[in-house]
């Protein structure tokens, strides 16, 4: 593999969307120090430039905490916000309470589709996005992990 | 009677810091685990651990002949209940003086009759206590006759379980039967009454403890506003809200409300305080509170240790200490705030927790912890003391800015934020604050992140399933995204 740093990618920040290969500001206007670039400390963590000040990174997978702000990011295609996704998958393990729609219906961004129980408490799991359900996969009292496509919802 | 071997029915940061103590008093400790918990930092915290059983707390930390077993097989001489699980279960409290062992917490009959919420607004009406107007009825004419809007409310436990808000006699009927419903789940207990609802309340609650020779005495109040489903996030002591004549009308009642049931050991008689001073009685736990460390640090007094010393039939040798600065503690509980407070487990893959002059962290997990379904998602209880209030704020900040929890999301970055704001500063601290509050993550320098993120090395990007790599950048794994 090459040099990966040359990708021309951009990633997102939480819900910003920056330039992959964008060094913090700092030290890029006029006349101040060339930008510092980021330091990696025998623990793990990152030195980074914050606004002209050293500050200490911690990463774990996609988390990065600076100053007890934790933003996920992640790499984006094309330079606008991650697609919406098409699949409703529950956060965390959990049990199905109730299926609230069926195949053929129309939903808005943000209806309820399914509610799971986890922790003895209920969360709804709410439509990614507007569309048509196309499949439904959740039945009430299953045992359901993150990443299994409970309900399907397809734009139109 | 000394106690010599104690064993901690908990798990978790209580755990850990019940153990603190009793070393500190040359008391050996007796730690229990579940299967989930086998490798728990309270289990080392402990001089010898006992397992219990599988990872559901019925089968482990709810099980009373498990406990009484693992009491008799380590020689335990007594039991610290912590809070939570068993600790306000009367027939547990009973069973363990039963087996010929001390019970670190009050004689079972008062357990029962301050768990019994209606009985106990009419022992603590008698007692000259206020109470927030209602009725000990679930009849819906005899609420409706209180005036909306009421709250319902399960006679049998707390915690928000079984409680509804209800506006108008049409919603009323429905709300019963939820109410019902959910208290049976949560309690096996369906009755329910219903209160006048006080409106935009405070939370304040007065510590208590009470020694075998009928001395009660109070370590002053905290206030306990800042909550999300009834369940508290942020403490501090003094309360912001109080002047000194208030206060000591209210720690005055609370020490009644003790008295008048005969209370032994810690307490805590919890308050709601309305916007023109007037306080009700709310209930009494009677346990050891999460909150308990504020009052320890504006005090000075050891709760666990009065907890064992009056368990030992030591004297109390006061009646009140006096506060001195101010203390706040942050609750860091894995559940994401800017999805509704959805739980969050999962490994913890980084942990680094504040130090400093009057900082203090009470955790019950580490690195590498997994966080679990099964148990209270607490992780850890920061908590500061300085002497006035807007320092122990900028403290709080500090210290939970120098926090660094990757792995899980937690409630701490909404928690610096609220103690940073505005109407906190302010001491507008209601129990709707966190609603009127709104919070959302606030940008950030993106760029940084994003440098930050590209410079790391991969070995913990790999939880998603790549295995471990000696890869120095991320982008080696950039692959599985594309």
């Amino acid at each position: 593999m090459g040099d990966a740093r040359e990708v021309a990618v951009k990633v997102q920040v939480g819900h910003q969307v920056v330039d992959s290969d964008v060094v913090a500001p700092g030290g890029v206007a006029g006349g101040s120090p060339p930008p510092q670039e980021p330091q990696r400390r025998p623990d793990g963590s990152v030195l980074v430039n914050v606004g002209g000040i050293v500050r200490t990174a911690f990463v774990a997978g996609d988390q990065v905490s600076i100053g007890g702000r934790v933003r996920r990011v992640r790499p984006v295609a094309g330079g606008s916000a991650a697609p919406l996704p098409t699949t409703v998958t529950p956060p965390m393990p959990a049990t199905v309470v109730k299926v609230l729609v069926a195949v053929g219906d129309t939903v808005e961004a943000g209806q309820k589709l399914v509610t799971v129980a986890a922790m003895k408490m209920e969360t709804a799991l709410r439509s990614p996005r507007a569309g048509v359900v196309t499949a439904v996969r959740a039945v009430p009292g299953q045992q359901v992990r993150p990443g299994e496509e409970l309900v399907v919802v397809e734009g139109t | 009677m000394p106690i010599q071997r104690l064993l901690i029915a908990n798990r978790g940061e209580i755990a850990i810091r019940v153990a603190r103590t009793a070393r500190e008093m040359g008391i050996a400790t007796v730690a229990v685990y579940s299967d989930a918990d086998a490798d728990a930092p309270h289990v080392r915290a402990c001089d010898t651990a006992v397992r219990l059983g599988p990872a559901p707390p019925a089968e482990s930390y709810l099980a009373v002949d498990r406990l009484l077993a693992a009491a008799r097989v380590s020689g335990a001489d007594a039991v610290h209940p912590g809070y939570g699980f068993l600790a306000e279960n009367a027939a547990f409290a009973q069973a363990v003086l039963d087996a010929g062992l001390t019970w670190v917490g009050p004689a079972p009959a008062v357990i029962t009759a301050m768990g019994d919420k209606v009985g106990a607004r009419q022992r603590m009406r008698a007692a000259g206590v206020p109470v927030v107007p209602g009725v000990e009825s679930d009849d819906p004419a005899t609420i409706a006759a209180l005036g909306f809007p009421v709250l319902v409310k399960a006679a049998g436990g707390g915690g928000g379980k079984g409680m509804r808000r209800v506006d108008a006699v049409e919603a009323l009927a429905e709300a019963l039967a939820e109410a019902r419903s959910e208290a049976t789940t949560a309690f096996g207990d369906g009755r329910v009454y219903a209160e006048r609802l006080v409106e935009r309340p405070r939370h304040v609650e007065v510590q208590v403890l009470g020694d075998t020779f009928g001395t009660i005495a109070h370590l002053g109040e905290r206030e306990c506003s800042i909550q999300r489903r009834h369940q508290k996030l942020v403490e501090e002591a003094p309360s912001p809200a109080l002047d000194a004549a208030t206060r000591a009308r209210f720690c005055a009642a609370a020490v009644e409300a003790a008295r008048a049931v005969g209370y032994t050991g810690a307490g805590t008689v919890e308050f709601l305080l309305d916007a023109e001073g007037h306080f009700y009685f709310l209930e009494m736990n009677t346990r050891i509170q999460v909150e308990h460390p504020i009052t320890e640090l504006v005090t000075g007094v050891d709760i666990v240790r009065e907890q064992l010393r009056i368990a030992m039939g030591q004297a109390l040798g006061y009646t009140e200490v006096p506060a001195r600065g101010h203390a706040i503690e942050c609750r860091i509980v894995a559940e994401d705030p800017s999805r509704g407070f959805l739980p969050s487990p999962g490994r913890i893959a980084r942990w680094r927790l504040p130090v400093g002059p009057g900082v203090r962290v009470d955790a019950g997990v580490e690195e590498g912890s997994e966080v679990g379904l099964f148990y209270d998602p607490l992780l850890a209880k920061v908590i500061v003391h300085a002497p006035d209030r807007a320092a122990a704020c900028a403290r709080m900040v500090n210290a939970l800015a120098d926090l660094v929890v990757l792995g899980v999301d937690t409630t701490a970055e909404l928690l610096m934020d609220v103690v940073a704001s505005a109407p906190f500063a302010a001491g507008d601290t209601t129990t709707d604050f966190l609603e009127r509050f709104a919070w959302s993550p606030p940008d950030v320098d993106a760029a940084a992140y994003a440098a930050a993120w590209r410079a790391a090395p991969v070995v913990t990007a790999i939880a998603h399933g790549a295995g471990p790599t000696a890869e120095p950048s991320p982008w080696a794994t950039l692959g599985r995204w594309r």
